[in-house]
């Protein structure tokens, strides 16, 4: 499937968190890569807008799903990586619950002729 | 997560931030900055030059400015910060307004310092506390309706041991200071030798009258420092008083409160040794025990003092008669009946000058509803702007806020001045009464009431009238 720019879809609202808490579930990551995990594992379908990422992952800290540590990235340059914490990891299952049953519901009423 | 230990923990998570705020700054820069390269370095693999990559991954990532904007507002208090901007808003407002501001702090200043001072008198008649070790346990006791008992009475009391400590005092004592070729008029306060022990008064320097002493005198902080000249090396000097030679053992502390309370202050302590002499009494009640089961026990004490010492008025009378004994501190005292009057007097004073702080807020009131309708065409432009209702109200009370803190700071002012007057004040009163007001936390917390109850009084109305009736109306009006 080739997707133009006009394409990509606008994230649907509420799903920023669980994304990019997902991002993270495989280790820690710095914003950049985390951008582009959401992009590379959707297949270019999805793009975190890059000026909502920053205020996102802010507010997450603030909530203690995340710890922000500094460390050194895969082109040897400082950079601020992102850690699940134990609340972040029950936040991903519970998002994650929330919207497989909130898609499904959608999907039952879409098919229902 | 969303219980309120981790709402708390989300709160000390901001309070440690605003600590590194500076360094957050520097480091956000940063992260920004790698984002932007990092994107670009991925644009020149693609086969574009490094400038057009650099420029195409800056507008890609769009206004850096917003999104720092927006990530420092991820760990600001929001509540905190509208409010402090709403203050500072109202802060310039008033000071384009000096007249209007003034007149506002003044009104609430005589307001406030009246009420605050009336507070405060109160407060030292009727809550004070006697300067003693557990004030609580102490208690005053009248047997045969006599404010005063005979010395042979007191003995038999004290000796029954009905309570863990007895002492009697006797405030009613003038005597005759011979200093140098003058004989001066002091009054003294004659207790008995345990009385400083029951009671546990505490003293600044020497020690205090103990039992066995012979003529030792203790002196009055006020006593010491104007007559005697505040030396520390008093201790052990005589005294002439009633022709007799008395040691200095002790001087009070300037806070000294006497058991009897409404500023009574003697000028010294003297035993009461004489035969002839008579004490009111004061007991230490043991821990816990109730006033009825004190009342009791004296009742049991009077009977058998009767069989001994018949009223000297009446040998068939008994001492049981009109006996009594109330707390000589806090809300029990209170609560007796013989202070009733005092508790309704000072009730009276405080709806008065309650009534006076209306006035002023009334008064505000008004300054605040004229300049409301000068500043119509501000308040319309920003409701027509989208302000909601209750931010621009929040915004006027902030005013009213800020006017009624102001005032309440210069009323505390007065309150200072005015309680150093009352405090020097000599009362023509045949006993000597000097009040001891000093402002408290009581004072400082009832301020604070008062202030948040002036702005509301004085600004709600005002607030809720000029922004009435939304767009439509406020531009009516211009």
């Amino acid at each position: 499937m080739v997707i133009t720019a006009d394409d990509i879809p606008e994230l649907l609202p509420g799903t920023l968190y669980m994304l990019v808490l997902h991002a993270l579930a495989r280790g820690p990551r710095h914003g950049y890569a985390i951008a582009r995990r959401i992009k590379d594992t959707s297949s270019n379908a999805l793009e975190i807008e890059d000026g909502s990422l920053y205020p996102a992952l802010n507010r997450m800290l603030v909530k203690g799903w995340l710890k922000a540590e500094w460390g050194v990235s895969e082109n040897n340059r400082r950079a601020r990586f992102y850690r699940l914490t134990a609340d972040g990891r029950k936040q991903l299952e519970r998002e994650t619950k929330q919207f497989e049953k909130l898609v499904l519901a959608i999907q039952r009423v879409m098919r229902t002729v | 997560m969303s219980g309120p230990s981790n709402r708390l923990m989300a709160v000390w998570r901001r309070l440690i931030h605003l600590g590194r705020a500076s360094s957050f700054d520097r480091e956000l820069e940063e992260e920004i900055a790698l984002h932007i390269e990092m994107r670009a370095d991925e644009l020149q693999q693609e086969g574009m030059a490094r400038e057009d990559a650099l420029a195409r991954a800056r507008r890609e990532f769009g206004s850096s400015l917003r999104v720092k904007e927006e990530t420092r507002a991820a760990w600001q208090f929001r509540w905190l910060e509208e409010t402090l901007s709403d203050l500072s808003h109202a802060a310039r407002a008033l000071r384009r307004n000096p007249g209007f501001a003034a007149a506002g702090i003044f009104s609430l200043a005589l307001g406030i310092g009246a009420n605050t001072t009336i507070f405060s008198l109160t407060m030292e008649f009727l809550f004070s506390d006697p300067s003693s070790r557990n004030p609580e346990t102490l208690a005053a006791m009248r047997i045969g309706g006599n404010s005063h008992a005979h010395m042979r009475h007191y003995r038999f009391l004290r000796d029954a041991r009905i309570f863990p400590g007895l002492a009697g005092s006797n405030e009613e004592a003038e005597s005759n200071w011979r200093y140098g070729d003058e004989t001066l008029r002091l009054h003294a306060m004659r207790v008995t030798d345990n009385f400083f022990g029951v009671v546990g008064v505490p003293l600044a320097i020497g020690r205090p009258i103990e039992p066995g002493d012979g003529d030792v005198v203790v002196l009055s902080d006020r006593f010491w420092r104007t007559r005697l000249g505040g030396e520390a090396d008093v201790i052990g000097k005589a005294l002439t008083i009633d022709g007799r030679p008395y040691t200095v053992s002790g001087v009070l502390p300037p806070d000294h409160r006497t058991v009897l309370g409404f500023g009574f202050a003697p000028d010294v302590y003297l035993p009461a040794s004489r035969e002839s002499d008579v004490v009111a009494l004061v007991a230490r009640l043991p821990d816990g025990m109730s006033l009825p089961e004190a009342y009791g026990r004296l009742v049991a004490a009077c009977k058998e003092l009767d069989k001994v010492y018949p009223p000297d008025w009446n040998p068939q009378a008994s001492w049981v008669t009109n006996t009594d004994i109330v707390p000589v501190a806090g809300m029990a005292r209170l609560r007796h009946l013989s202070m009733v009057p005092f508790v309704a007097f000072f009730s009276m004073l405080l709806i008065v000058v309650g009534l006076v702080l209306l006035i002023a807020c009334a008064n505000v009131s008004n300054l605040l509803l004229a300049r409301a309708s000068t500043r119509r065409q501000e308040l319309a432009i920003r409701l027509a702007l989208g302000a909601g209702r209750r931010r621009i109200v929040r915004q006027l009370l902030a005013e009213s806020l800020l006017l009624a803190l102001l005032g309440t700071g210069a009323g505390l002012l007065l309150n200072l001045w005015l309680a150093g007057i009352l405090n020097r004040v000599q009362l023509p009163l045949p006993i000597p009464v000097h009040l001891l007001i000093q402002p408290d936390w009581r004072l400082l917390l009832y301020s604070v009431v008062i202030a948040v109850a002036s702005a509301l009084a004085a600004g709600l109305l005002p607030a809720l009238k000029a922004t009435r009736g939304g767009v439509s109306a406020a531009l009516k009006r211009t």
